[in-house]
């Protein structure tokens, strides 16, 4: 029956194809492809395939576009399909379409999923491919505040040397407001009220007032060997206080940079401070205002170190080699008290043991634990894969790669349940997990957050 | 009749082919095939059997049809699965399709191949081997004895961090255990209580209680105070006990010689005396008693040591340079009590003196030896060819090439009484030895 339909259906074609008016031609499409698809000698209709989009994102906020879309398999009645939902679409060749996406599909910053589906019982859903609808903005560092629901981002010279904020659903900014020159580090107190700005131009720190919008205190770090004024490296708020905050500094005028870490209380700096070859550029708080850990990313030494905090300043209580290795940023999980490292490593500070450690995470990775959702995500700094594990078993749950990324990506950051951002050149990307969040089991409490 | 059968072909072919039906055509083309190029009458041959496609196919699928690849095939040639005839399909004199079914490759093993030409003249090729394997990525396996299971450690990319069984007669798989980071090398306790999970991801060893299928005691390896964290690169549990067992440690990443002693630990603890670091035994392993050691160093000086364990921990006694040379790791054989290098030596631990040598291994082989049974297996990392050997005379006694192999070769087994396994990336290949057991003449006693 098959074999015997076959060849009218190749008689068509060859035969009548020349003749039949596009709306025949269409009328038939489904059935020849059918026949076709039923002989084993030519190739089976299948599910196309969709490779790429172009553009690979777009701003937020812009008009209608045409976006074209390029994979194999694409037949007259293939459509595009935006988050699951049929767009008009136009079919340029087999391996080339075009749709039509509306200035409210891009309205809101987002990653949208496409496919292509082809009708028929012969045809199926393509894979996805993701498109990023980002927020244009030039910015040096971004920021979550929980208690405001609000993204922080540090705007550098070129944009106004201030700071605003986004709301991550809607993607709408507040107004700048201006703090200093060069606005780029960027640490927020647990209660929400204090934001802290490192400014590299000439080199301080800033305590900015976050219910008023009102920038604070501006204070400067020392100078280095050459005269110049140190700057921030890294920065953090002591859990439960507001005007404190712990600066990594570092050096402009020699190698290695780092300058010691030191407390400043309202831009006071406690009289205890740590050394320069102590070797903590990055850190992060603990839970307590007490515990602060450091590591060492300049040296091979790859040292992690436990720093004692108190009203005198800053101390180092130890310090082991090797826990984690050529990272490059260290992050602590206020839910699971773990540190994850930018280079896949989980380690338990306290007891300095290593746990696990994620695979195929690439040194220049970004990291943003999130253990109290059961999760921890990696985003690769080249290719700009979005790599979503489970953190108590250390395995890969998911993956997405994010499109129309240009630049280095930096500040990865976790907001609401499921939400995450970050920044590449003058683009922020503002995205929910690809996985969703597996709520805590009850295991540990997060002692301030 | 052989003539006269061959001159009529020729006649109908030059006569009148244009008239012939197809059956009629493949039937001359099958004369013609047993004739030699210059048209004289070859006497007939059986057929060989070259190469399979696939070469191995993961067990559990559907039924497949397997091409071979060889000469002198006839339209009623038959293709053989282990001696079992399986549907044709004559292509051309030099390949064949067979139907195999999904209750052929339905348990691990491996199969032999053959084609059979019937007929007087015909008989019976040479056998080619196809491997039915298990799909699984995993980075070790080990033989637990006491319940007859395949243990292997799975890694994180394929949602393991964690351990399964696998039953080696059915190819069965148990359900992933989770034990902790990165699961690597693997231990087992003679008494089949306690399995000990390198963890690679986390620099530690997981205690793994096989009976219960718990994941228990987690520990450290070591850290050194200039070098960082220590990993397992071997590992064995001291024989008649269950909790604890004795780690080669090593250091990373970058670190050359990466060495860093041996320990041994009870229940997690690390006893205080160690063998130090930088050239020492990299690979270990125990005699029938739990005071006795022995290792090699594969990336130092080559030497082969003796070891003592005690209540204090382990201390090397002696170091014998060049005896085990040619080998990246070697077995101990419970039986006969004697060491047998992967590059085909073997010695007497104990007097300290080489007793003999296998033939045509190369250095990267991996080495199983099994001198209850009277044989010594041999896998070679290249072409993949498992020798069996006669440990008593160290001569041959077999081969069989296992195609169908992606990767590197490692962790080869014994199971059974004549059950081998060994693993790649993502296959682990279970067989039965190509050469039977020879059981022991009561010579010595295992220990165990």
């Amino acid at each position: 029956m098959n074999k015997s339909l076959v060849p009218v259906a190749f008689v068509l074609m060859a035969c009548g194809q020349a003749n039949l008016v596009d709306t025949q031609r269409d009328r038939m499409a489904p059935a020849i492809r059918s026949l076709l698809s039923m002989n084993r000698g030519l190739d089976p209709l299948a599910a196309p395939t969709l490779s790429s989009a172009s553009p690979a994102s777009i701003a937020m906020g812009g008009p209608d576009f045409v976006l074209t879309v390029n994979g194999s398999g694409f037949i007259s009645e293939s459509v595009l399909r935006w988050n699951g939902e049929d767009r008009a679409t136009q079919l340029v060749s087999s391996d080339l379409l075009t749709a039509n996406i509306a200035a409210n599909d891009i309205a809101t910053p987002g990653l949208s999923s496409l496919t292509v589906f082809n009708p028929g019982e012969d045809g199926g859903e393509s894979n996805v491919v993701y498109f990023a609808v980002f927020v244009s903005q030039a910015c040096n560092d971004l920021i979550y505040d929980p208690v405001g629901g609000l993204i922080w981002a540090s705007v550098p010279n070129s944009g106004g040397n201030g700071v605003l904020s986004i709301d991550p659903y809607t993607g709408e900014r507040s107004p700048l407001v201006f703090v200093g020159g060069e606005p780029a580090k960027l640490a927020i107190s647990i209660d929400g009220q204090s934001l802290f700005v490192a400014l590299n131009t000439p080199g301080a720190g800033l305590q900015f007032d976050i219910p008023s919008r009102t920038p604070g205190i501006q204070f400067t770090l020392g100078t280095g060997y050459a005269g110049l004024p140190l700057l921030v490296e890294d920065m953090q708020v002591l859990p439960g206080r507001s005007d404190s905050v712990a600066i990594s500094k570092r050096d402009q005028s020699i190698r290695p940079r780092h300058a010691g870490v030191a407390i400043y209380d309202s831009g006071v700096m406690r009289p205890t401070y740590t050394t320069r070859p102590s070797g903590n550029n990055v850190i992060q708080f603990s839970n307590s205002s007490d515990r602060l850990y450091g590591y060492n990313t300049e040296s091979t030494g790859n040292d992690f170190h436990r720093l004692q905090v108190d009203d005198s300043g800053v101390v180092i209580l130890d310090s082991v080699r090797g826990l984690i290795v050529y990272a490059q940023d260290i992050r602590f999980d206020r839910y699971d008290e773990r540190i994850y490292s930018n280079t896949g490593r989980a380690i338990d500070p306290e007891r300095m043991i290593l746990l696990g450690t994620f695979p195929n995470v690439t040194s220049g990775s970004l990291v943003a634990p999130d253990s109290a959702n059961g999760r921890t995500f990696y985003l690769t700094g080249d290719t700009h894969i979005l790599r979503v594990f489970d953190p108590n078993t250390f395995t890969p749950l998911s993956q997405a790669q994010i499109p129309g990324v240009s630049g280095s990506v930096t500040s990865l950051i976790r907001w609401g349940d499921d939400g995450l951002a970050f920044r590449a050149g003058n683009q922020i990307f503002i995205i929910t997990s690809p996985v969703p969040p597996m709520p805590p089991t009850g295991k540990r409490m997060v002692s301030q957050r | 009749m052989k003539r006269w059968l061959v001159s009529f072909a020729f006649t109908l072919v030059a006569c009148g082919q244009g008239n012939l039906v197809d059956s009629q055509y493949r039937d001359i083309r099958s004369l013609l095939s047993r004739t030699s190029v210059d048209g004289a009458i070859d006497p007939l041959a059986a057929p060989t059997l070259g190469s399979a496609s696939p070469a191995s196919i993961a067990m559990g699928g559907p039924d497949f049809v397997l091409t071979v690849n060889g000469s002198g095939f006839i339209n009623q040639s038959v293709l053989r699965w282990n001696g079992q005839d399986r549907d044709t399909q004559f292509v051309s004199s030099g390949q064949l399709r067979a139907n195999i079914t999904a209750s052929d490759i339905a348990t691990p093993g491996l199969s032999s191949l053959t084609v059979f030409n019937p007929g007087e003249d015909g008989g019976e090729s040479s056998a080619v081997y196809f491997a039915v394997f298990i799909s699984q990525v995993c980075s070790d396996i080990i033989y637990d004895p006491v319940d007859g299971l395949i243990w292997a450690s799975v890694p994180s990319i394929v949602g393991g961090n964690g351990v399964i069984s696998i039953d080696p007669q059915t190819g069965e798989r148990s359900s992933v255990v989770f034990v902790g980071s990165e699961p690597a090398k693997l231990a087992i306790s003679d008494d089949g209580k306690s399995l000990f999970v390198a963890l690679d991801g986390a620099a530690a060893v997981r205690q793994f209680d096989i009976p219960r299928r718990t994941a228990g005691i987690f520990f450290p390896v070591g850290r050194d105070s200039s070098a960082g964290l220590m990993f397992v690169e071997d590992m064995q549990v001291l024989p008649g006990y269950s909790d604890s067992v004795a780690i080669s440690r090593r250091l990373e990443p970058f670190i050359s010689p990466r060495h860093a002693g041996v320990g041994i630990y009870d229940f997690g603890v690390i006893r205080p005396t160690q063998t130090p670091g930088h050239t020492g035994s990299n690979v270990i392993q125990f005699s029938n008693s739990p005071d006795r050691l022995y290792g090699y160093s594969n990336e130092g000086d080559g030497g082969f040591r003796r070891m003592r364990v005690d209540d204090s921990g382990v201390t090397t006694l002696d170091s014998a340079v060049g005896l085990l040379a040619g080998g990246r790791d070697f077995r101990f054989d419970r039986y006969d009590e004697r060491l047998y290098s992967t590059g085909g030596r073997v010695v007497d631990p104990e007097q300290r003196i080489l007793l003999g040598t296998f033939p045509s291994v190369s250095s990267g082989s991996l080495v199983a030896p099994d001198s209850a049974n009277g044989r010594t297996f041999y896998l070679t990392d290249v072409d993949h060819t498992l020798w069996v050997f006669d440990p008593n005379t160290f001569t041959p006694l077999g081969q069989a090439r296992i195609p169908g192999i992606s990767g590197t070769v490692a962790s080869l087994i014994r199971w059974g009484d004549d059950g081998l396994a060994f693993r790649t990336g993502d296959q682990i290949i279970i067989l039965t030895s190509p050469v039977p057991p020879m059981p022991p003449t009561g010579r010595r006693i295992v220990q165990r």
